[in-house]
This record gives structure tokens, sequence and C-alpha cells, in this order.
């Protein structure tokens, strides 16, 4: 364990524990856009921005989502370079995504009303890749990914992959600004991600009638627990 | 230095509360003691007070947001009046018991039924087990002086309880009154900034008002007994604070040409004043008598009365208050209890006199003093006596 | 987002602000809402709990399963103590004397402290137009006590003070419409949860606690030991509440109904009363009736999303 100090009060945190995580287990709070605890850092939104002075009297500030606790680090998580840095973030993510409600509110927030960064809206996503990774990471489908992406106006931010993609909806649980979306309708999920959608089959239940999961989730499922795919044939409320 | 100011009683109280910077009020209007309440809004109305002024839609909603608003750390004030302060009962005792430092005046009123919206106590004696600090007022003067040094009492961490201020109805809350005024500067100097030691707050999360089962509940409730009994001393070393800084000193029991009186009366809020000039009258003629008031009804002044009661040969407790079915009015059964155990005890005589906002005058003060010896000699067919009723 | 679960479930919040351990009966179907909230909901929020199973379990002295600044009073007046914490916050803040932290207050209380004895409080606070999220717990009797009867018990159900006899089918009235009732205060969110269907409830929460004035909340809470049911059923319980339309998931955002889950089929109402002792004495004649009402007011349910 080691000893730090956040904005005054001193907390135990536990070795190569990253700031962030620590500064929320002690209830100080911090909003961030593509931090998400169950996958790995990321680094790019910058909103957890925090200052940070080091036992040998270093400051700095740094995003403390990906930046490792030491002891007698006195962290800052409110000061007012972190919020002028904040604000600068934020002007970034207006410009990827100004239509976003949730980007508007944290504007709202920290009081910044415009920003003069060129606007290149992509459909209310904001590069976080959060959806990358708990694909990746969680679901290990690896379906959406960062090929294709570059500079030129209109490129994809992301493409999906439809063939491995088995409709989850992590992406869209996951996504901060909603710019996924998962639609039931009838025997068919329709998945939406910025530019692209893809329509998926469900699987009616037997006994009930209900179109309850995508059959390729289940398929995908029944792979990995080598249940047999008859299993699936009812819902989890008639099985 | 401050000024002279004449005024309601109830707007004075509303001025105090001001004047102690008050961050919420919660409050539920009933008779007599709308006319706080009343002012306090427009103090925040008119932007003379930033605070928040929650129009609750009960008392027991007055009271539950008071123990919220407290708890957060915020400074609280409200106001009551006999039916209200039975309806808050419950939430009294919680307040107390979670040390919560709120204050409240209370304009004392008669308790229905038949309807009666008049001034006596019967709202007080019911609410005297609830584990506040209890003042009780005799002008309007003290209820001003009470109303703000009660926020520096309550919230001495030492102490942490709520207070009540009581005034009783109409006899003090709608009369107007000469009322010395300190400065703003005075009063912010007296008040120390409020600082509740552990409030709901989101850095630092603590749980209020948790269960406590049999093997806990006691030694909580024994905590809170030791709490109140060391208060008392917390309140005197306030109050000896506040007649540095203002002048007025206060104390428990307050004596009124106690002198060598073989019979002394003793009486509870605006009663003392009639009380005082019947004793005036009673001395010149060459009558030995003298008052006693009691200020501090809880935590009750056991010592400070022994102390005060001193040789005296007959006490006469003027109640204004019943306790159906019981051995005397409150104060008289409390006091009486006090008593006992000292070695020279006077006589003590109980009348129940001033229900529902009847007045006692000097007249009767001096029909009490007379009739007493007999009680005192030969005793009362019930212990005590309904004084004044009509038949 | 009701029908997803498998992998969205492992990117639910890791936060528990009720800690584990607590003392709920097994298959408590509110200490199983109570969590899910929470990880809606974070630890920037101050709670104000009735009295009730809640209560009881999560607090007893020396110990605390809060993880939140959590305050207990009394139990019909949650939604008062819940409008002095509001009220405190905004003052402090607005005076300097509280950093703003942009913190939530949250009433909780189970269907006695709310639609009984708390009803006036609640109304009052509503009505005031306090910013702070209602969370009602809805296991349809006073549990804690032990399974009385209260106004929010379905028709013909038995419990302690209702119980079924040769003169009673049990709870002779029916269930107190509570959503509707505060619908009627025309606050910003009025929503039906069930923690059987946890995203739909997620969102509903987070909805209800970023609105700016009042929210409402009534959560469908399975109470195994209250309703005689089996104790790995509390789930599925839940969800055929929902699927059989006894229980509807809808929300009011401003005035404006929408049905979040449609029970599309709708499942018989026997297949969710048959699984529960409190229920085992109705005829086939009173769950016609069950069934027929239960279809009438889920018609008049879908009625008002379309006006």
């Amino acid at each position: 364990m080691v000893k730090i100090t956040i904005n005054g009060r001193q907390v135990e945190a536990k070795e190569n524990a990253k700031v962030l995580e620590v500064c929320r287990t002690n209830n100080f709070i911090i909003e961030t856009v593509c931090a998400h605890e169950s996958v790995s850092p990321y680094g790019n939104c910058r909103m957890c921005v925090v200052e940070i002075t080091t036992k040998d009297g270093k400051n700095r500030v740094v995003p403390s989502c990906i930046s490792k606790v030491e002891e007698g680090l006195d962290v800052k998580t409110n000061s007012e370079k972190v919020i002028a840095e904040r604000k600068l973030s934020i002007q970034k993510l207006m410009a990827r995504a100004p239509k976003s409600e949730v980007i508007k509110e944290l504007a709202k927030k920290y009081g910044v009303d415009s920003t003069p960064l060129p606007l290149e809206d992509h459909q209310n996503c904001v590069l976080c890749s959060l959806c990358t990774r708990v694909c990746a990471e969680v679901v290990g489908v690896n379906a959406i990914s960062k090929i294709n992406r570059s500079t030129d106006p209109g490129a994809l931010p992301y493409t999906v992959n439809f063939d491995a993609c088995i409709a989850c909806g992590s992406c869209a649980e996951i996504c901060p600004t909603g710019a996924i979306s998962l639609e039931d309708k009838d025997d068919t999920r329709t998945m939406a991600w910025p530019y692209q959608k893809h329509d998926f089959k469900m699987t009616k239940c037997k006994t009930c009638s209900r179109f309850y999961a995508p059959t390729k989730q289940l398929e995908y499922i029944s792979g990995k627990s080598g249940q047999p795919m008859e299993f699936f044939a009812k819902c989890i409320d008639d099985r | 230095m401050g000024k002279r100011v004449g005024i309601e009683v109830s707007l004075a109280i509303a001025e105090a509360a001001k004047m102690a910077d008050v961050d919420v009020i919660a409050a539920y209007p009933i008779t007599p003691q709308t006319h706080i309440v009343e002012h306090m809004a427009e103090i925040v109305a008119n932007g003379d007070l930033d605070a928040e002024y929650i129009p609750v839609e009960s008392e027991h909603s007055a009271m539950s947001a008071c123990l919220g608003s407290s708890a957060t750390g915020a400074r609280t004030f409200t106001a009551t009046a006999g039916q209200g302060l039975e309806l808050m009962h419950e939430v009294l005792y919680v307040a107390s018991a979670m040390r919560l430092p709120i204050v409240m005046a209370v304009a004392n009123r008669a308790l229905s039924s038949p309807l009666n919206v008049w001034g006596d106590q019967s709202d007080l004696m019911a609410v005297r087990d609830v584990g506040w600090i209890q003042i009780i007022c005799e002008n309007g003067q003290e209820a001003f002086d009470h109303t703000i040094c009660s926020f520096r009492i309550a919230e001495d961490n030492r102490v942490l309880l709520p207070v009540m201020v009581h005034c009783d109805g109409f006899y003090l809350t709608h009369v107007v009154e000469p009322i010395e005024f300190p400065t703003q500067e005075e009063v912010t100097n007296f008040i120390p900034k409020f600082k509740y030691p552990l409030p709901l707050d989101t850095s630092k999360p603590v749980s209020m008002g948790c269960f406590a089962p049999t093997f806990i509940y006691t030694e909580a409730k024994k905590a809170q007994e030791v709490n109140i009994l060391n208060s008392k001393k917390i309140i005197q070393e306030h109050w000896d604070a506040f007649g540095k800084a203002f002048g007025r000193y206060y104390h428990p029991v307050e004596s009124y040409r106690t002198e060598g009186a073989k019979t002394l009366l003793l009486t509870l809020g605006s009663f003392g004043e009639t009380a005082m000039t019947a004793v005036d009258k009673m001395r010149d003629e060459g009558k030995s008598v003298g008052l006693l008031k009691l200020r501090l009804w809880r935590p009750f002044p056991y010592q400070e009365l022994r102390k005060a009661v001193g040789n005296a040969e007959n006490l006469i407790v003027v109640d204004r208050a019943l306790s159906f079915g019981g051995c005397g009015g409150p104060a008289y059964s409390e006091v009486r209890s006090a008593l006992y155990s000292e070695k020279n005890h006077p006589k003590v005589v109980g009348f129940v006199a001033g229900l529902g906002g009847r007045d006692i005058t000097v007249t009767e003060f001096e029909n009490m003093v007379k009739r007493a010896p007999q009680i005192a000699n030969t005793g009362a067919e019930n212990e005590y006596e309904m004084f004044g009723v009509r038949e | 987002m009701d029908n997803i679960g498998v992998y969205a479930a492992r990117v639910a919040p890791k936060f528990d602000g009720l800690a584990p351990g607590h003392r709920a009966c097994i298959g408590c179907g509110e200490a199983l809402a109570v969590r899910i909230a929470m990880k809606a909901m974070g630890p920037n929020i101050i709670i104000a709990n009735a009295t009730g199973c809640m209560e009881v379990i999560s607090s007893q002295l020396p110990a605390t399963g809060w993880d939140v600044p959590w305050i207990h009073t009394l139990f019909e007046n949650n939604s008062a103590v819940a409008s002095g914490i509001e009220s405190a916050l905004k003052v402090l803040e607005r005076k300097g004397k509280v950093p703003a932290r942009g913190t939530k207050v949250v009433a909780m209380g189970g269907d006695g402290a709310t639609s009984d004895i708390g009803f006036q409080a609640l109304s009052g606070a509503l009505e005031r137009g306090h910013d702070f999220l209602y969370l009602m717990f809805d296991n349809e009797a006073y549990m804690n006590t032990g399974i009385q009867r209260s106004s929010a018990t379905p028709w013909g159900a038995s419990t302690t003070t209702s119980p079924a006899g040769k003169k009673s089918i049990g709870q002779k009235t029916q269930k107190k419409n509570m959503a509707a009732i505060v619908a009627a205060h025309e606050i910003p969110y009025v929503a039906t949860a069930c923690p059987s269907y946890p995203f739909d409830m997620m969102e509903k929460v987070k909805k209800g606690l970023a609105v700016n004035g009042p929210a409402f909340i009534n959560v469908f809470s399975v109470c195994p030991t209250g309703w005689r049911s089996a104790v790995d059923l509390s789930v599925r319980l839940g969800r055929l509440a929902v699927q059989t339309g006894v229980f509807p998931l809808y929300e009011v955002v401003n005035g404006k109904y929408k049905i979040t889950v449609e029970p599309s089929p709708m499942r018989p109402v026997q297949d969710y009363l048959k699984l529960q002792g409190r229920f085992r004495h109705l005829s086939e004649n009173d769950v016609k009736e069950i069934q027929e009402r239960t279809i009438h007011e889920y018609n008049m349910l879908k009625a008002r999303t379309t006006c």
C-alpha cells in the first residue's frame, strides 16, 4: 500500500493502482468520457486530468486513468490548471460531436459555450474507442475495429464486421454519447453505428413465442459453452 | 452598539434568526406562531437573508425537513405551536438522538379539544421528555436574546443538541415591546460559523439513524442522557458570554426579591412579570413573599433550584398545563420531586391556572399566596388545585 | 435496452453502494433492486431512507452497508427529509459553504412508506418541486412487520391482515396506482421498473436522477418471504409480472407515456400467479377476473401512450 493525498485528504492505495481508480474509490468525483472500469484505460478524452506533485516536487497535469500512484503523491482534482485543461478537452469533444447532448451537458457544467476548432460531426461519435475495447476485451469477438480510419472527411470512425458481430449490445450499452443504438422489433434486432447499420435475426421461444435473443449470439454462446442449440430453443423463463 | 426598537415579539424572533444567518427554514403555519414564519418568509423573499424557506405541508414534515437540512450541515430554524408541536412529536426524539442542532421557537398554545388557539403550556409539557434543551422566555427581549444565543449553544460541539425557545402564545408573540437590537457585527462575532462534525457529504460517507437492537440501544440512550446533563454547565457558559457581550445575564433559575422570603411563588414564562408586580405589592404590604422563575426546563436545574429555594417555608408552583389524572401540574411534580430529598424542604403547593389563554391577575397571585398555607397544612384533595375555575 | 444480457451485463458499473453481507432474506428482490439502482446512481448521492426492510437489513449498529451518505429517521417522512437535504445543499453551495459537487438527493421507501403512511410527505415534496429522485420499492405489502396488507397489495392476495378465508378472498381492493397518482403531480419524470430488467431499470434511474426537479420510480420488488414463492424464482417472477401485463414497464416523461418493455406476446396471468402461495386459494373464476382486469388496465395504459 502507498499513501497519497487527494485534495488535502490522505488516503491509502494499492501499489500500481491508477490515480483515477483511487480517486473514485474514495468518492472524489471525476467525470470522464473514455474511461470505463470494465476495459483497459486509453487516455483519450483527457477529461480525467489531475494535477500531481511527486514527493521530489515534480508538478504536472496528467490523465489520471493511465497514471499510477506512488508514495507521497499529491493529487488535486479540481485545481485551476486542471479545470483549464478540461475546458480544452471539452472544446475538442465539442468539435467532434457538436450535437451530442452528453457533451453539451458536460460543456455547460464547465461553462464552455463554444469551440474554436473546426466541427467534424461523426454522428455523435467522439472516437473514444470504448466500443472497440469492449468488443475485444469483454465480448471477445473483435467485430469493431479502427481499420480504414483516416483524416479524410466522410471516412468511417470505426468499421464493423457484421459477420463477426453477435448483436449482444455491449457497445451500445457502453457508448458514452449514445452514438450506437439497438432496437428490437418482432424477429429483427437492428444495430446502428455511425454510418453503418445491420439487421440481425432473433430466435423465437418455442413455448411463449417471444423473440428473445439474436440467433448469432445464441450460436456463439452455444459454441463457447458446449450447450446444444436445442437448449436455446426456449427463453430463460420457459426453460 | 445596537438600538432599541419597538417591535412585535414574533417579528423580533424572526429578525433574530435572520441575524444568526440561518441557512434553511422549514415551517408550517399555525396560530399563534404565524407571524414568526410569515416574517421569516418575507425576509427571505426580499433577499435580506440568503436562505431556503421550505413551505412544507405539515409540521411533521417541517421537523423532518429540518432533520435533513441540519444533517447536511445547514444552520436550521423553525417555529411551531400547540397542535403543530404535537404532530412533530415523534420527529423531536429523532432530532435530539441524532444530535442535530436545530433551533425552534415555540409559541406555546393550548391543545384541542375543544379547539383553543390561545396561550398555555400544555404543548410544552407534552414534549418534556424528547431530549431537547428547553428554554422558557418571559418577555420579548428574552425571546430575541435566546433565539440568538441558542444557535451558539446548540452548535457547540460539546452539546450538539436541538433547542426549543418557548414563548407564550399571544401573551408574548403578539405584543409589541421595546427590544434592544445588537448590530449584525456583534451577532456575527457572537455565533461562530457552523460546522457540523459529520455531515452528509459524498466525499466522506456516513450512515445516520441506524438500527439499534437491544444489545446497544441502552448504551446509545445512556450516551444521550450524559450528553444533555453535561450541557447544563455549557449553557451557562454561553449565557455568561452573552451577558458579557450584550449586558443581559441569564440563569437557569431567576430569583426576584427572595431574600428572607417565607413564601415563594414559582412561575414559567410570561406570567413571571405579573407575579413580579404581585410580589412588589405584597412586599410593600409587609408580606414575606418572593418569586422564582424557571428559565431552563431541560436539562432540569436541580442544584440551582435547591439553592434558590433556600429556607423558604412554602413554595407555590403555578402550572399552565394539566397532567390529567396525575399528581399535580407537570412543573409542580418535578419541582416537588427535586426538593424531596432535601432535609429542610419547603411545603410545595401546586396551582393550575391560566389555561387556554385565561389571564392570571395580580389579585389571583395574591389569593394563591393566601390559600397556600391552608393547603400546605391540611393538604388539597388532589394534591393540587385548579385555580380560577368558574363554577 | 431490455433484451440485452449476457455480455452487456459485464459492462455494468462495478460500484456497489450497498455492500454485500446485508441481512436480507434469500432471494430478496428489493436488495437486488437497490444494488442495481446504486450502480446507475454512482457514489455522488445522498440517500434518505424510510423505515422498512431496507433500513433494517443494511444498518444494524455498529455496522453499515452503505458506501454513500445515508440517513434514516422515521417511517413516513423520507420525502420531507430529502426536501431538507436538497434545500440545504442548494443554499450551502450558493453561499460557498460546501463545494458544488452536483450531489443528487435520493429518497427510498417501501410501498407502505410511500403509498400509505408517507403519502402526504411525498405529495408535498413533489408539489414543491425539490430536485430529488424517489424510489418506491414495491413488494406489495408491509413485509418488514410480517406481511400485512398495504394499499399496494393486489386484489386477491392473501396477507396476514387480509387473509383468505371462508368469507374472504384476501385483499378486497385493487392495487393503488402510485405511478399515475405521482404523474398527476405533473413532475418531469415518472417510471415503473423492475430489477428483472436491469438495463431498463438502470436507464430509468439515470434519467430520473438527471432531470431537474422531482422524479419517481415505482420499482417492482419480488418478496419470496411475503409472496410465498421459491427463493430462486425472484428474477423470473419479475419477468413474468411484466410479460403477463400485471406490472407493465413504462415511463412518463413530461406527461408523455411510453411503454419501455412491450409484453408481446402477452402471457396468461396464471403463469405469474401459480408460482406464489399468496394467490394459491384463488379459483379459476378469480384468475379469470384478474386476467380481464389486467388486460383492461394494460389497454388503458396503452391508450395513454397514444394521446
